[in-house]
């Protein structure tokens, strides 16, 4: 049997149980046929099953219960009270009579519960089959599924007053009526008649339920009760039908559209109560989502100031739908963002943490809007910290989407939480996805004031159990080095207790960060070397061998055995994998280019290894290329080989700022959660008009206002992530200017040089600007001295958008 | 919106379903066991999953998991919110949140489900209004039922919903009128093995009885309001009244609520009332380690700190525990590797202690992580951030209330470090 089935007929069932004498014979009538699958019984149809029946009391007047009503009620075979009353009940429920449902009810009450335990009884097999035949003859239709042969009494009793069995109705062809379209039209006038009641519950019900029935036919006749609920005088029905519109454009869309139903729903925005906003909004919002470029929801001043009145009146759940409606409108100037944001922030205080992460989303949007340097401003940042803080102690799963978004604010507006780094303590039984995003969020809070207690945590860490948690510790306290300069020292050794614990993860991981201080700090902590090689025979790990052996490619000169060890990697040369193939190579080359008198031998067997054995073609470049540098020029191999490395970021794994701000605009969504746009998994969102946070003025190029000292590490990963066939040159001719008077010229007009560096003669100015609609563009202008004609590149996700720059640009710095 | 329920007990069987909009097939929740199946403990599976079609969004509650699926973009926390919502319905209604007490209950529940949610929006989640709709389950009432013929589901309009006090259900009556608040804190805090605090703060909240005729009108004023660093209120709270007086001004709802919740983190302020001096090392050779636990009384306003009880997770090659408790009872589960030590009430003069060895699997490695130690606790009559209740007044009514006010303090997350 289907599993929804065994439900309804457990819930209608048990009602029985229970005694819930409404016009429960009917309801029990339902339930036998639920409880009968039709597979079970169909060995036993046919008048042979009859006899076959244990339960034959009752059975022989089954036949003619049908047909003739009165030769059951005299039936002196009949003494069983209960299949009495079954035998009549079975009957009346075919009558379209609500008075012989009562006399039913009076039979059931007198009988069915012997010393007072509630007792039912079922039909026998034979007589279920027989019933269902009979159904089937009535619709020529041999496939009914028993559940639905009810139909038709059901539709009979919708006329009950009784509310529950009403429910129970309603609950019945929301499951059938898909299943039995034609049948589900008989429903149609007790529905309508319903949307009449002078009940509200009842119309309010009716309405609710008619949305619910997928079948077309039956959503043709909803569009009537539907326009005159949407205007009933009872807000609570009214409320109703505001989600009812939802879910028949969610059959029918176009339908809703033809019949102005978008339009009752903007009207019941300005409604004069605050649920049948909530929900006109809801259900606007959710219909918006599926129809990617209509401005359905008109968000102009005046509703706005409607929605805020609501907000404060509706329940919780409204208050989430309004917030988060809200959160899509761009207020016109920052008096007005204040006035909203004063308007929004009592919801920080709200017990549900929906609407308090809502509440965060409008007022870190508007926050854009505000001149930084107001009071209020700084007021609501104050503001923004407890609420956050707080989401921290409920639930796990409130701390996980907490701590996703808290993830995003904290790239966003750092100061909002940076006293507030201790809450991040991880604690030994919160559940690992909320331990990973704590130690994330952990060391982008990390700075020269905290850094004691962070490391002292994060060596805390480093012995817990579970290995995830353990490694992205260890990696912390490398990050916590390249980010705090002042702690490198402490880190690093740190580090070197860890990998004295020999616990094989913890030393790989160790290494693998190490490297990285390395990197940064080079020259410096070459002491610890021999320590690591001590390690060299546990590493079994790609990522840590790779570590390894660039350390000892990159200090060979100061290893003694460099040779030595770097050879014991050669032996499984074809083993490893490809990425400890190539940093082994590059080491063999640096070993050799430091010290080329011992190590002939083993550059020459790495080479034939790298480009005669291996069927890798990046290997065997790379191999070639070393190969023809070391025989042509060996003083050019060292300028290439060794050359001076860029400096690593500090912050790794940001994310890139124009997702982070597109991100910030869906704070408390799945987004959120994610970290990617909905574009990119939400179904069917392709298109989807891209949220952006607004801008505080509205000069077209306006830069942004981003944190001076990330800024270039963030114009490189930005230029590097934008493909380079967006990159776009053009000539700005005849301008005579150096290079400083170009930048101020620029700066005047609010188009900010972040870098500025000199290539074989030639000044480089790398700018980035972003517009009033969110698009970043990146720019380097070449300025050649002497020469009048400057090369601008633009690098920008909207090409199109570049031969406009480029004019400004060449107006700019023409004027 | 929300699409569909599932309930998924501890073994990984679906036993109910709830669908709002069209049916999703239970096949959905294959990705989600997958999960389960990684995650290994069912507390660690993740709450936000992703699947080719559908999100799904969990939790874990008394050892059950509440799956829900939606299909369009919505706020996770709103789903997971309402979740909780629905298992705190459960537990009001029947008691318990269970497998067997929801089978039990399939009907009433099934009949809430409806009630609560409309094609994935909210509908009804205050306790008062559902309970006027859909009456909770009492034997007195299936006796009465079985009588009369009447049945659980109200017939009236949930007239709450739409006044603009929805948590309170109109015409209340009571011969004895109390109004009883319970101001309960928590501390959670970290304390590292030199036993230094590392992390402390008080999750505080307000529970109220109120059981009051007519619609009064309650006013909750501080000593000393200025302590709580942030409140989150039910919403009958006025907010104005808050941010102006920092007085708490309600039409309470009808019965048990919380009215308040709030967060004292501010260092200083938090007071830890228990030191615990604790020795737990292994030996480098032989399989055993020894252990030492003592305890004592720190800051606790000459209060008496009762129903003490450390719980240590002990790492898995620990074998059996051989202690002596010099006050209370201790008890080591092997299979959970769990060491309780119930101590009971604490006193000041003859500190309780637990010492002994500790037998690990003959040929296990030293264990390298450390056992946290948990403590639980209870101090009745004293709210550790100093919180005190200036007055309680009524409005509105003629009648005089009974009122009082509890304070307890109890350890909610407080880990001592080894």
């Amino acid at each position: 049997m289907d599993f929804r089935e065994e439900q309804i007929a457990r819930l209608l069932n048990s009602n029985i149980v229970r005694g819930t004498a409404s016009d429960e014979q009917w309801v029990q009538l339902i339930t036998d046929y639920f409880l009968t699958a039709p597979v079970e019984v169909s060995p036993l149809s046919g008048s042979d099953s009859e006899s076959d029946s244990p339960d034959t009391d009752s059975s022989p007047q089954t036949t003619d219960a049908e047909e003739d009503e009165d030769t059951t009620e005299e039936q002196p075979l009949l003494n069983d009270p209960v299949a009495e009353t079954l035998q009549s009940v079975r009957h009346y429920v075919s009558e379209d009579s609500a008075q012989e449902i009562e006399r039913a009810r009076d039979y059931r009450c007198s009988c069915t519960f012997n010393d007072g335990v509630p007792c039912y009884t079922r039909y026998t097999p034979a007589e279920m089959v027989k019933r269902r035949d009979q159904m089937n003859e009535m619709t020529n239709e041999a496939s009914f599924p028993a559940v639905s042969s009810l139909f038709p009494d059901v539709v009979n009793c919708m006329q009950t007053d009784n509310l529950e069995l009403k429910k129970l109705v309603y609950l019945y062809l929301m499951n059938y009526a898909k299943s039995q379209p034609d049948m589900a039209i008989m429903a149609v006038n007790s529905f309508v008649k319903d949307c009449e009641d002078p009940n509200p519950l009842i119309r309010a019900l009716a309405v609710r339920t008619m949305g619910c029935i997928r079948v077309d036919k039956i959503t043709e006749y909803l569009c009537e009760p539907l326009r005159k609920c949407l205007k009933d005088e009872d807000p609570y029905v009214r409320k109703t039908a505001a989600v009812c519109v939802a879910k028949l454009h969610d059959i029918n869309a176009q339908m809703v559209e033809d019949q102005g139903f978008l339009d009752s729903l903007r009207d019941l925005i300005a409604d004069s109560n605050p649920m049948v906003v909530a929900n006109a909004v809801a259900a606007l919002s959710e219909i918006s989502e599926s129809h990617p470029n209509s401005n359905l929801l008109d968000l102009n001043p005046q509703n706005i100031n409607k929605l805020l009145t609501a907000l404060n009146e509706c329940t919780e759940w409204g208050q989430i739908f309004i917030l988060d409606c809200l959160s899509n409108y761009n207020p016109k100037d920052e008096r007005e963002a204040q006035s909203i944001c004063e308007r929004v922030t009592p919801r920080l205080s709200h017990a549900n943490s929906a609407v308090v992460l809502s509440a965060v989303k409008v007022l870190m949007k508007f926050l854009e809007l505000l001149p930084k340097d107001s009071d209020y401003y700084n007021t609501l940042l104050k503001k923004l910290s407890p609420p956050l803080v707080t989401l921290l102690s409920g639930e796990p799963e409130v701390q996980y989407v907490a701590l996703r978004n808290i993830n995003l604010i904290v790239q966003k507006r750092p100061e909002i939480l940076k006293q507030e780094i201790k809450v991040f303590f991880v604690k030994y039984n919160d559940p690992i996805y909320v331990k990973l995003e704590k130690l994330d969020i952990m060391i982008r809070l990390a700075s020269q004031a905290n850094i004691a207690q962070v490391l002292a945590e994060l060596k805390e860490y480093a012995t817990e159990v579970d290995v995830d948690f353990v490694r992205k510790a260890v990696r912390a306290i490398g990050r916590c080095a390249i980010k705090v300069e002042q702690s490198a020292e402490r880190c690093v050794s740190t580090l070197l207790d860890l990998i004295q614990t020999k616990v094989n993860y913890v030393v790989q991981e160790a290494i693998v960060v190490i490297r990285d201080i390395f990197r940064k700090y080079p020259n410096k902590y070459e002491s610890i070397i021999a320590t690591l090689c001590e390690n060299l025979d546990s590493l079994d790990e790609p990522d840590a061998r790779a570590a390894m052996i660039w350390i000892v490619g990159e200090y060979a000169e100061r290893i003694d055995n460099a040779d030595e060890l770097l050879e014991s990697f050669l032996e499984g040369f074809h083993d490893e994998s490809t990425q400890v193939q190539l940093t082994l190579l590059t080491a063999i080359v640096k070993l050799f280019l430091k010290k080329p008198s011992e190590t002939q031998e083993l550059v020459q067997q790495v080479l034939s290894l790298a480009t005669q054995d291996s069927d890798n073609p990046d290997l065997r470049d790379r191999g070639y290329i070393y190969w023809r540098l070391l025989s042509t020029d060996p003083v050019t191999a060292k300028e290439v080989v060794l050359s001076e490395k860029p400096l690593i970021s500090e912050e790794t794994d940001l994310i890139e700022p124009t997702l982070l701000d597109e991100l910030i605009c869906h704070i408390g969504s799945l987004a959120s959660v994610y970290h990617k746009p909905p574009s990119a998994f939400v179904e069917g969102s392709h298109g989807v008009h891209r949220k952006h946070l607004p801008v505080q003025n509205s000069s077209y190029d306006k830069k942004c206002r981003c944190r001076p000292s990330s800024e270039r590490q963030v114009f490189l990963a930005t230029w590097k992530d934008i493909p380079n066939e967006n990159e776009l040159q053009y000539q700005i001719k005849e301008c005579h200017l150096n290079a400083d008077s170009v930048s101020g010229k620029l700066q005047n007009n609010n188009i900010f040089t972040i870098a500025k560096r000199n290539v074989e003669g030639q000044d480089m100015l790398y700018q980035s600007l972003k517009l009033t609609n969110g698009i970043w563009i990146l720019a380097e202008l070449r300025i050649q001295p002497g020469n009048p004609n400057y090369t601008l590149s633009l690098k920008c996700r909207a090409p199109e958008v570049s031969q406009y720059v480029y004019l400004t640009y060449d107006s700019v710095l023409k004027s | 919106m929300i699409h569909s329920l599932f309930l998924i007990n501890h073994a990984g069987d679906i036993f109910l379903e709830k669908h709002w909009k069209s049916v999703i097939s239970r096949s959905v929740c294959d990705y989600f066991f997958e999960a389960k199946e990684k995650a290994v403990e069912p507390e660690n599976v993740p709450p936000v999953l992703q699947t080719p079609h559908h999100y799904l969004i969990s939790i874990y509650r008394d050892k059950l998991f509440f799956l829900s699926v939606v299909q369009t973009e919505v706020p996770p926390l709103f789903v997971i919110e309402f979740l909780h919502r629905v298992a705190d319905t459960i537990q009001d209604y029947f008691g318990e949140c269970t497998e067997s007490l929801i089978n039990d209950n399939v009907v009433t529940l099934y009949e809430l489900l409806e009630e609560m949610l409309d094609n994935g929006f909210p509908l009804a989640t205050e306790s008062n209004v559902l309970k006027e709709m859909i009456r909770p389950p009492t034997i007195l009432r299936s006796v009465v039922n079985t009588l009369t013929g009447s049945s659980n589901v109200g017939d009236k309009l949930p007239t709450g919903q739409l006044s603009s006090i929805p948590w309170r259900r109109a015409g209340v009556k009571y011969t004895n009128n109390e109004a009883y608040f319970d101001v309960i804190e928590e501390i959670d805090a970290i304390v590292d093995k030199s036993g230094t605090t590392v992390f402390a703060e008080i999750q505080g909240v307000i529970e109220a009885s109120v059981r009051l005729t007519g619609m009064p009108d309650l006013s909750m004023t501080f000593m000393n309001p200025s302590l709580l660093d942030d409140v989150s209120f039910h919403p009958c709270v006025r907010f104005k009244r808050w941010e102006s007086e920092r007085a708490l001004s309600f039409i309470p709802p009808d019965g048990n609520f919380t009215l308040m919740n709030y967060h004292v983190s501010t260092q200083n302020l938090v007071t830890i009332p228990v030191y615990v001096k604790q020795n737990i090392c292994f030996f480098e050779t032989g399989p055993c380690g020894r252990l030492e636990i003592t305890v004592g009384p720190k800051q606790t306003m000459g209060k008496t700190v009762e129903a003490l009880m450390v719980t240590i997770h002990m790492p898995k090659a620990v074998l059996s525990a051989n202690l002596t408790a010099t006050q209370g009872n201790y008890t080591y589960d092997l299979a959970t590797k769990v060491l309780v030590w119930d101590i009971g009430k604490l006193n000041p003069q003859k500190l309780p202690n637990l010492r002994g060895s500790l037998s690990l699997q003959s040929g296990a490695p030293k264990p390298e992580d450390n056992p946290s130690l948990n403590i639980d606790l209870k101090i009745q009559q004293l709210a550790i951030s100093g919180l005190k209740v200036s007055r309680l007044e009524m409005n509105g009514e003629k009648y005089k209330p009974f009122k009082g006010v509890k304070y307890l303090t109890k350890a909610g997350n407080f880990q001592v470090r080894t």
